[in-house]
């Protein structure tokens, strides 16, 4: 290993980079990897070739976890309504505060699975398609900048995103645990139980109460498992479809060949492609390429696979926003509360050295960023295709690629985004709107409770 | 990169700017004639000792800010003073760590393509633009040092108290305190003698400096932006005689020569420079006739020979400008637009910072205005204050507000020159510009608003709403 990283840091930059430049299919399997881990325990089969039989038990799994959840959610529910009802004061009424965010996951988690069964081929057709742009063999130095970046971050999100839920499931758990282990060497502490249930029994009893932690715990990786394979998804798909969207900007950039002169000079992008065209093809290729009439084949040819790649990634798009945007409005509604009543709780009924609704909040707060920067980079890819539809040499071609130019300038110049359920487009804008609307409940909720 | 670089281009015109920044203290190591090991240790020297002063000064006044935190009134303006002041460390902090993408926006100029017809405009607007921020730099230099002299006038005004919380009956007591132009807490005792003299001579320094430092930064993105906009506005004024030249090439129009007289003066040194000679010399003559040449049902064809063909008798040389001017339009744009996406991507972060700080610090003055009682120091001092946040917020909004309306204006040109006499490659070169040009260029602060006069008037709206209802609720 060291001596692998030495080597690597000797290697010139010319090597390095030829090595890397060669993407396959693998790349694009490694990054669904850990989502296919997550649907599994979910009990949802996409992409894979199963038998009729061990389909059927596979679904009777799925239903079967998501009748759990919603006998969780039922029980939730009563338990918060009893609690309400007997509250006498402002203070009982802050343990409603501690279920509210987590009633707000489970039909969150329903839906988000549910989409996934609901719209299954969609789901596999998207995969499929993707799967066959991914490019193969060696790429250009540019495209390979794009395509490393946009894995690195994807491997980085994917993980990271996935290990931090688990850590949040364990930290909400492990203390019922550890009091469990206290009272096994004989310390009598009483048991607390992670989530609040109405059981018409006294859920403290020394045997059930420990099964009903086991069942809790089971519970909640469900909940955050189905939340999961709904969000990992719409980051691998997102991502994927801008990867590709820049890939085709780039190949936007280059398709027409402009010489240089005074009008066009040397440090111009145009022509450092010019340049590197002259530098890989010989003269007597140069001269060809003056040949009018050549010229407009190649380059209709080529724009005919831009514009049928444009068509197929707006398509695309529009399958994202299909399947994922009503679950984003509920996820976003869910979110705002949440951090409207964590922000209350962090400021109100919480010790500044306490970290329980803090790591909540922040939590909440970085998971809805993140679907804002992902909805964020779709736009800001599709509008950089619009900006690179302009800077290519189109004043040097025919007229009628010059028209056909137009009228993609024209559509590329919508925002091909994703929304939530048509009512704001998915983007850090929007993300900066629910801050506000948060902020301005957290302070009618503290003035009311000041009173 | 410290390597020595020929001043040209935008560094040339921001000289002065350039200088001043370099004496108020920034961290600009380049762009000086004399690159030898000494002086750019002296001068990295100078810039840190101007570094440490400010910060520190700066953690004196937070910490006098959390001793005196008990009392509300107190509280309050101390913290409007260190948000106030926040700018600059901020600022300092930011060009610091992010010169080398100022250095790359200061150099994406350093080279521009040229076109023999258009020299003139160009070198028209140019000077334009450098009159202009010559201009808005010596404004804003004034500003900065009438402000230092009005708040140092200000400190001898009034009665040098501060409150204090009197904790058994509740109720603001006031203290001396020294009479200095901020209140910060020295180690040593600052009410008179040599150490109240010297503490007043830091202050007045400290004061000149951090303003500078902010608003000289706010200055170049404000100039780079007046360049942006005299650039847009040299396109737009070319484009009418880029229509007349290119009507010219297959109507006939009187007084055609006038419109190369620009190129028959210079013909000789301004034939544009061919990469190679041969190849260039057909390759654009055969494609140029082969694209315009009207009558032939829009096919291509090619011919063996180079023909004039024009009603105008244009020679061959002129045909070549005309056809390339289009060329000259679109490449210029380009270069324009990649110039104001640098100038969003190197600043962007920075006025998103200046915007959260702002937005705080006027929502605290919206709430000290409502106690103003009389014409007394306390009044002026909170006018001042939120003329002078309002005027650095105004400061860069006008000039992102003009830039986007100066690109939008571009189709309004391209509409009302007179396209409809153009040849088919010019009307085909007007719908594309019109249709990319509709989508207008702005800054915009790290993607979460737009530099406007729509910030300005929302910022504004929300300061004056606040305080009506503070006002109310009193």
């Amino acid at each position: 290993f060291i001596r692998k990283y030495i080597f690597r840091k000797t290697k010139t930059v010319a090597d390095e980079s030829t090595e890397d430049r060669i993407y396959s299919l693998d790349d694009f399997d490694d990054t669904l990897a850990i989502i296919k881990k997550v649907l599994w325990i979910v009990g949802l089969r996409l992409t894979l070739k199963d038998s009729d039989n061990a389909r059927f038990w596979f679904s009777v799994f799925y239903w079967f976890e998501t009748a759990n959840i919603l006998m969780a959610f039922t029980l939730q529910t009563m338990e918060t309504i009893e609690d309400t009802k007997g509250a006498s004061s402002f203070e009982d009424a802050t343990t409603l505060f501690r279920m509210i965010p987590c009633i707000g996951f489970l039909p969150l988690a329903i839906l988000k699975s549910y989409k996934i069964t609901y719209y299954e081929s969609m789901y596999e057709n998207l995969i499929n398609e993707l799967r066959s742009m991914w490019p193969q063999g060696k790429v250009t130095e540019e495209e390979h900048t794009v395509i490393s970046k946009a894995l690195k971050q994807l491997r980085i999100v994917l993980k990271g995103y996935y290990w931090c839920n688990y850590a949040l499931v364990i930290s909400c758990v492990v203390p019922c645990y550890i009091i469990i282990i206290k009272n096994i060497f004989g310390k009598n502490e009483p048991g607390v139980l992670p989530f609040l249930w109405w059981v018409p029994f006294d859920p403290l009893q020394p045997i059930v109460f420990e099964i009903i932690v086991v069942i809790q715990t089971w519970h909640a990786i469900l909940v955050m498992s189905f939340i999961l394979s709904g969000d990992l998804l719409y980051f691998f798909f997102i991502s994927h479809i801008t990867t590709q969207f820049d890939l085709l900007s780039i190949k936007v950039n280059r398709f027409i060949l402009v010489p240089t002169d005074q009008q066009l000079i040397d440090i111009y992008p145009l022509a450092i492609h010019y340049k590197n065209f002259k530098n890989k093809h010989s003269p007597l290729e140069l001269v060809e390429m003056q040949n009018k009439k050549l010229c407009e084949a190649i380059h209709e040819k080529e724009l005919l696979d831009i514009i049928v790649r444009h068509r197929t990634l707006i398509r695309l798009c529009k399958d994202v926003e299909t399947i994922f945007s009503f679950s984003l409005l509920v996820s976003f509604l869910n979110s705002s509360v949440i951090i409207c009543f964590s922000n209350f709780c962090c400021v109100v009924i919480e010790k500044w050295y306490e970290f329980m609704y803090k790591s909540f909040l922040s939590t909440t707060l970085c998971q809805t960023w993140l679907i804002c920067w992902y909805g964020q980079k779709l736009l800001d890819s599709g509008e950089r295709l619009s900006q690179s539809l302009y800077s290519c040499g189109w004043y040097w071609t025919s007229q009628k690629i010059k028209k056909n130019i137009h009228i993609m300038i024209h559509r590329s110049q919508r925002d091909v985004c994703v929304t939530t359920y048509g009512f704001t487009k998915i983007c850090l804008a929007s993300y900066t709107a629910i801050i506000k609307t948060s902020w301005s409940y957290f302070t009618l909720l503290v003035q009311t409770y000041k009173q | 990169m410290m390597t020595k670089v020929k001043a040209q281009g935008l560094v040339t015109d921001l000289m002065p700017n350039i200088k001043l920044m370099q004496a108020a203290g920034h961290f600009l190591f380049n762009y000086h004639s004399d690159n030898s090991g000494m002086s750019m240790l002296l001068r990295k020297v100078y810039s840190s000792v101007h570094a440490v002063l400010i910060v520190v000064n700066y953690v004196c006044m937070a910490i006098n800010m959390a001793q005196y935190s008990d009392e509300v009134n107190e509280l309050t303006a101390n913290t409007i003073t260190v948000l106030f002041f926040a700018h600059s460390v901020i600022k300092l902090l930011f060009f610091a760590l992010n010169s080398k993408s100022f250095y790359r926006t200061l150099a994406i100029w350093n080279q521009s393509n040229s076109h023999p017809l258009f020299t003139e405009s160009d070198a028209r607007y140019h000077q334009l633009a450098l009159t202009k921020m010559r201009r808005l730099l010596y404004c804003i230099c004034g500003v900065t040092v009438l402000s230092v002299a009005s708040w140092v006038t200000l400190t001898f005004f009034g009665e040098s108290v501060r409150f204090i919380a009197n904790k058994e009956t509740n109720e603001t007591m006031t203290e001396p305190a020294p009479r200095l132009p901020l209140k910060a807490w020295y180690p040593f005792n600052t009410m008179s003698g040599t150490m109240y003299i010297a503490a007043f001579a830091l202050q007045i320094y400290w004061l000149l400096f951090s303003m500078a430092i902010a608003n000289l930064l706010d200055v170049m993105f404000c100039s780079w932006l007046i360049f942006a906009c005299e650039q847009l506005q040299h396109l737009k004024a070319i484009m009418k005689p880029l229509m007349e030249l290119s009507a010219s090439l297959d109507t006939y129009r009187p007084n055609t020569a006038e419109l190369f007289r620009a190129s028959s003066t210079e013909k000789s040194e301004k034939v544009p420079d061919p990469v190679d000679l041969d190849i260039r010399g057909i390759y654009s003559t055969q494609q140029d006739f082969g694209i315009t040449l009207r009558g032939a049902g829009g096919k291509l064809q090619t011919f063996g020979q180079p023909t004039p063909n024009n009603p105008n008798g244009l020679t061959q040389k002129q045909e070549m400008l005309a056809r390339s001017a289009i060329k000259y339009w679109v490449e210029r744009h380009k270069h324009v637009v990649r110039l104001v996406a640098s100038i969003g991507d190197t600043y962007g972060t920075a006025l998103l910072f200046h915007m959260l700080i702002s937005t705080i610090t006027l929502t605290l003055l919206a709430y000290q205005a409502t106690k103003i009682d009389g014409v007394n120091v306390y009044a002026f001092s909170t006018l001042g204050y939120l003329t002078y946040t309002l005027g650095q917020v105004f400061h860069f909004c006008i000039f992102g507000n003009r830039l986007i309306e100066e690109s939008s204006s571009v189709m309004e040109a391209a509409y009302s020159c007179q396209w409809y006499d153009g040849s088919e490659e010019a009307k085909t070169f007007v719908q594309i510009v019109c249709q990319q040009c509709q989508k207008a260029m702005s800054i915009s602060g790290a993607k979460f608003f737009t530099v406007s006069l729509d910030l300005f008037a929302s910022v504004l709206g929300a300061v004056v709403t606040y305080f009506m209802v503070l006002i109310q609720l009193k």
